[in-house]
């Protein structure tokens, strides 16, 4: 027999639901924090020039040739730029010279000739005999990742003199 | 006594914790799984023979296997045995640090794990490389504590 007023049903009770996922939580919390470390190492991929070395080739494009030197005031970057403007000759490379105080003045260089050559991967970079291995890391870093976007993922140490 | 200063809540059918109580503790209980699960690692925590800093890096690249070379302070070290002297090899013409050299071309292996100080000098580092390279090593990573570790 179906009845006439459904009497209205009450809720369904969460909390149990509930309860098994913070009891389920409150033993895997404690297990990670026990098993694991806070500390997370990361390995940054070291390419040196040797002298007798020949880097394999890059592929072609406006910017032959980039090179980052480390200064006690700062930073020098070293570009051949491919002269692209009609009085140029074929193959005529222009030579520019940017200084850098900082590192976001030596990224926002970096950008521009990215912008360049989209396709250019590498970087030399000869640090100074006063860069420490933070200062070292931390440059590393700056040429590989730039605000805007990744700079020059491939960065070639030359050997201290 | 006519008003009851603590009344007993557990004559209701819903007594204990109410599900807001426990939705907001699952939730926060989820958030720091999260953090966690991001932020800590399940390597082994970092053994160095002698006290050091590691440089920090944005980097999140893993660390795999390899022949570990460790720069601190005061001595050089592969693999945890003593294999020079930090000030003696700063002063050094040498272009490469020998001990190492040899160290690396004892184990025979192809990669190369650097842990040095923050405040290892330049020219250091490249001699060991230089060393690590001259063994026949050619992946040469540098260890270093990566920015999203608590």
């Amino acid at each position: 027999m179906r009845r006439l007023f459904r009497g209205e049903r009450p809720p369904p009770d969460a909390r149990p639901a509930l309860l098994a996922v913070a009891s389920l939580m409150l033993v895997i919390v404690p297990m990670i924090l026990l098993t694991s470390s806070g500390q997370k190492l990361t390995g940054i991929g070291l390419a040196l020039a040797g002298p007798e070395e020949e880097l394999p080739p890059l592929p072609p494009g406006p910017v032959e040739s980039l090179r980052v030197e480390v200064e006690p005031q700062g930073y020098r970057v070293r570009a051949g730029v491919r002269r692209s403007d009609v009085r140029a000759q074929i193959g005529e490379v222009e030579q520019q010279e940017l200084l850098a105080p900082d590192l976001p003045a030596l990224q926002a260089h970096l950008g521009r000739l990215k912008a360049l050559d989209p396709a250019r991967r590498r970087v030399q970079l000869a640090p100074h005999a006063e860069t420490d291995a933070a200062a070292l890391v931390a440059l590393v870093d700056a040429l590989r990742q730039g605000p805007d976007g990744p700079l020059f993922p491939e960065v070639v140490l030359e050997p201290a003199p | 006594m006519s008003a009851r200063r603590f009344r007993l809540r557990s004559a209701s059918p819903r007594a204990g914790l109410e599900a807001p109580a426990l939705a907001s503790l699952v939730d926060l209980l989820t958030l720091l799984l999260v953090v966690l699960l991001r932020t800590w690692s399940s390597e082994a925590p970092l053994d160095l023979p002698e006290p050091a800093l590691l440089p920090v890096s944005r980097a999140e690249d893993p660390t795999g296997p390899g022949v570990i070379v460790d720069i601190g302070q005061r001595g050089l070290y592969v693999d945890g045995r003593r294999a020079g002297s930090v000030a003696f090899h700063l002063q050094s013409e040498d272009a490469v640090v020998h001990e190492v050299g040899e160290a690396l071309s004892a184990r025979g292996g192809e990669r190369v794990l650097l842990r040095a100080d923050e405040g290892t000098p330049w020219p250091l580092i490249s001699k060991v490389l230089l060393s690590a390279q001259q063994a026949g090593y050619r992946e040469i990573e540098l260890v270093a504590v990566s920015a999203a570790s608590l």
